[in-house]
Formats: structure tokens, sequence, C-alpha cells
């Protein structure tokens, strides 16, 4: 296997196929420039309706874009859909695609019989809330689906407990894997910081996360106490309580076989998470992460969840596809 | 089934000692823990662009892998492998299942194995229309 890896490294590279590209040190800290967002379609159909306020459908598909939004009218929507618009006027929808670089737009006209267009030149932004959304009880309701996308970080380094070196994880150097390469949970509050969306349905009486990530999910009462006994779980036991408008969620109850920040830890891990809902698009989150056995004191976590109400949460079976990938890294 | 079941187990009681621990080992070792890995087997000093014909779609998480053939001249075109993200993200960017399809010829940017194995992470595809899509949320 070697030897004919080995070969085919010397035949793509006589071909001159595999050629360098302008040299961005320290990939991934520096990856090469992202790719720009365009728009594939945005159609109307019928594209002249029968009369004032007769309905037509738009019908749209982005690549590359970080948010899309149409105007007038619609909003932010997902990366494809289609929405159903009655103008009373004959109107000109355009949709704006952000990605990298300049945003990319296009227009579509719904043309409403015996109408003139619309006049605005510059159509009003579709009217985005601004106050916080309430629960039936008054407290913030933080109900939605949010991404952190890395913006959850550790604060600092870890200081560890003398004597407690050997709980570092070691195999990750040595082996170069990912600690989630056996496709289980990955536990709290990783399961935030990995690059997939969470929804949170909230409750006055329930706080439930459901994260994309390894399709796991937590579910937090409100107002109640642990129960006596927990079951050792990967995802932990969690309860919330309000501080404020600050909703304090305490996990414990964890088994010992997930990693904190390079380090295994024991079933006296405890995480304290707090969620913020700062503005209506934003929800700020802390965890105070403390396993006595093993740190000197908590390790803190800090970062910005961000609403995204176009997404849906996808299914991400991890095991479907959990291939053994020494042998294509040529590494038996 | 339940037959083999117990054909099995009969196997297993009449193994020797030492076979009980080959076994035992063979488990433990054959266990996935190299499968779903992180980036750090990759050279992420050096991007490479590299252009190949797919010759098929594993789309599937935890990465979607595409396998495809880079042309070599007066040689059978040489096998690479390349993977990224899950289906959850590719869509989110942009892709759907069918976006890419064996037989198409595309241009990939993205990071090779260590080793030098035909083996690469990309950050960018390419299409033949010239369509450049986004498949990592590295970029």
């Amino acid at each position: 296997m070697r030897v004919l890896a080995r070969l085919s490294l010397l035949l793509a590279g006589s071909t001159g196929v595999l050629a360098q590209a302008p040299p961005p040190a320290g990939f991934p800290g520096a990856p090469p420039p992202s790719p720009t967002a365009f728009i594939r379609e945005l159609s109307a159909e019928p594209a002249t309706t029968a009369a004032p306020g007769a309905e037509a459908t738009l019908r749209w598909e982005a690549s590359n874009a970080y948010s899309l939004k149409i105007e007038p009218e619609v909003g932010v929507v997902a990366t494809r859909g289609s929405q159903r618009v009655a103008p009373l006027v004959t109107t000109t929808y355009t949709l704006t695609a952000t990605g990298p670089g300049s945003p990319a737009t296009r227009t579509v006209t719904v043309t409403v019989p015996g109408t003139a267009a619309a006049t605005t030149a510059t159509p009003a932004a579709a009217s985005q809330p601004t106050a916080l959304p309430r629960l039936a009880n008054g407290k913030p309701d933080l109900s939605g689906v949010y991404s952190a996308d890395r913006n959850v970080r550790l604060l600092g380094q870890p200081k560890l407990k003398p004597g407690s070196e050997s709980f570092r994880v070691v195999e990750a150097e040595q082996r170069e894997t990912g600690t989630g390469s056996d496709c289980l949970p990955p536990g709290v509050p990783a399961a935030t910081m990995l690059p997939f969306p969470l929804q949170i349905v909230h409750t006055p009486d329930t706080f439930v996360v459901m994260y994309e990530a390894y399709h796991q999910f937590r579910i937090a009462p409100i107002g109640r106490d642990h129960a006596e006994y927990l079951d050792p779980a990967w995802m932990g036991h969690s309860v919330a309580r309000w501080d404020g408008d600050t909703l304090v969620v305490d996990v414990r109850g964890f088994n010992d076989r997930t990693v904190i920040a390079g380090f295994r830890h024991t079933e006296d891990l405890t995480v304290t998470e707090r969620y913020r809902r700062t503005a209506f698009n934003t929800i700020e989150y802390e965890a105070a992460v403390a396993d006595p056995n093993v740190f000197a004191e908590p390790l803190r976590y800090a970062g910005t969840l961000t609403l995204h109400a176009e997404w849906e949460i996808g299914e991400y079976v991890c095991a479907e596809n959990n291939q053994d990938y020494d042998e294509l890294f040529d590494e038996n | 089934m339940q037959r083999r079941a117990d054909d099995r187990a009969a196997a297993n009681s009449k193994m020797s000692w030492p076979l009980r621990i080959v076994s035992l080992l063979a488990l433990v070792l054959g266990s996935p823990a190299n499968a779903h890995h992180s980036w750090a087997r990759y050279d992420g000093d050096n991007v490479i662009t590299i252009t190949g014909n797919i010759t098929s779609i594993e789309w599937a998480s935890p990465h979607v892998v595409m396998h495809f053939t880079v042309p070599a001249e007066g040689a059978e075109p040489t096998p690479w492998t390349m993977e990224m993200d899950p289906p959850t993200l590719l869509n989110r960017y942009g892709l759907r299942h069918d976006t890419l399809k064996a037989g198409m010829q595309v241009k990939l940017t993205g990071v090779r194995a260590k080793s030098g194995a035909p083996m690469m992470r990309a950050v960018t595809i390419e299409v033949e229309d010239g369509t450049v899509y986004r498949v990592s949320s590295r970029v």
C-alpha cells in the first residue's frame, strides 16, 4: 500500500496536475479564500397575477451564502425554498445573498395588471423583531435554531490539579485522530462548540437543546433539583433555574468517557451553563466546567449563539459512514 | 439466525486460551479508533489544487467521501479519495446530494494527507461550468 501510494504521488506529480496554490501559512489556521456567494435561481410563478392580492410563488436557490433575504415582505430565508406572496401592486422582489466578498443580488418582478410598480426605489428592509420574545410566565423565550459555529471558546488554559497529568489525552498526539473518532456523543459544552447548529425548545417548565451534531439532545426541567441517583451519561443530566433573565443549567451525572480541553475527567465532572438572550438574534453563552480530581479551578467557556430562524436541524448519523481511514492515510 | 449464534457460542467455548487472548486483542485493536478523525492528519501548511474525474460519491456522515481519479500520462489514472463536510453542512452551503456526480470533472482545493497518500480534505470544489462550491466549514 505504502509503495503504491508513493508511486501514485510520483505519477500525480509528473502529470503536472498537482499544483501548489498560493501559500496560506498555517492552514487550517489561515485557509484559502472562501468562494463567493451566488444565486442560481430566483423566479416567480406566475410572473403576472390575475388581480391585486392574488398569489404568486417565489422560488430561489443560492450557494456559499452565510445568509439570504428577500425584500420586500419576505425577510430572511434559507439556502433554497419557495414562498407565496400576494402583491397588491406590481412588485420587484430582490434576493440578496451575503457571503464572503460582495453580496450577490437578483430581482424578479411580479406584475399585477392595471397597477403601477411600487414606487419605493429601495425596498424597506423586512421588519426584524427587536423585542425579546417572552414565555407565558414573562421570562425570556430562548427558543430558536442557533449556530455557535466555533464562536464558543475556552478562555485561557486549563490549570491542572497537581498530580493529574495522567488525565491528559495522549493518543490524539500519537495517532493524530480526533476524540470523536468513535462517533460517540461529545459531551457538554463540546456539542455546542462544533460547527453544527442546535435548536432550543423552551417552555415555562422545560428547556430542551437539540444538537445537529451527533443528533444528541438534552432536556432540562426548570425549577427542579437533580434526582438523588444519576446514572452516568454521555451528555449528563440537566436541570435549569432562572437567575434574573439568565437561564442557568446545571449539568452533572456524566460518565468519564468524554474529553474536556484535551483531558479525560472523572464522574465528578459538573458543567454550569448560562444562557442570556441579549438581542432577538443572539444568546450570550457561558459555561464553567469543573472536575476537582483533574483541574485546579473551573474551566471557563464563552461565546455567542446566533439565531438562524431560517434553518432546520438536519440529520447527522455519524456511524453511517464512519470508515477506518488508516488505509486511506496509508498509516497501517 | 439462532442456530448461527449457537454455533458461534459453541465455537467460542472450544477456543483455546491463547486464541481467546488473540481474539480479544483483535477486537480491541480492530475497533474504529482511527475512524472519524481530526484535521491533524493533513498537511495544513500546503494547500493543493488538483483536477480529477469523479468515480463515486458517498453522501453520508460523518464526512461525504468522494472517490476520483487523476489522469496520468502513459499510465492508468491514479485513484484518489477526498472527504468534505457532512451532508447537513454541505446542504446549507447550497449543495444537493446529486450536485456532484460520477463522471464529472472537478478541480479540488484543499489539504493532502501528511503521509503523502492520495487522500485529501477539500475546502472548495470547482465544477465544469466554473461554479465554485464551499465544502468545508473551515473556509
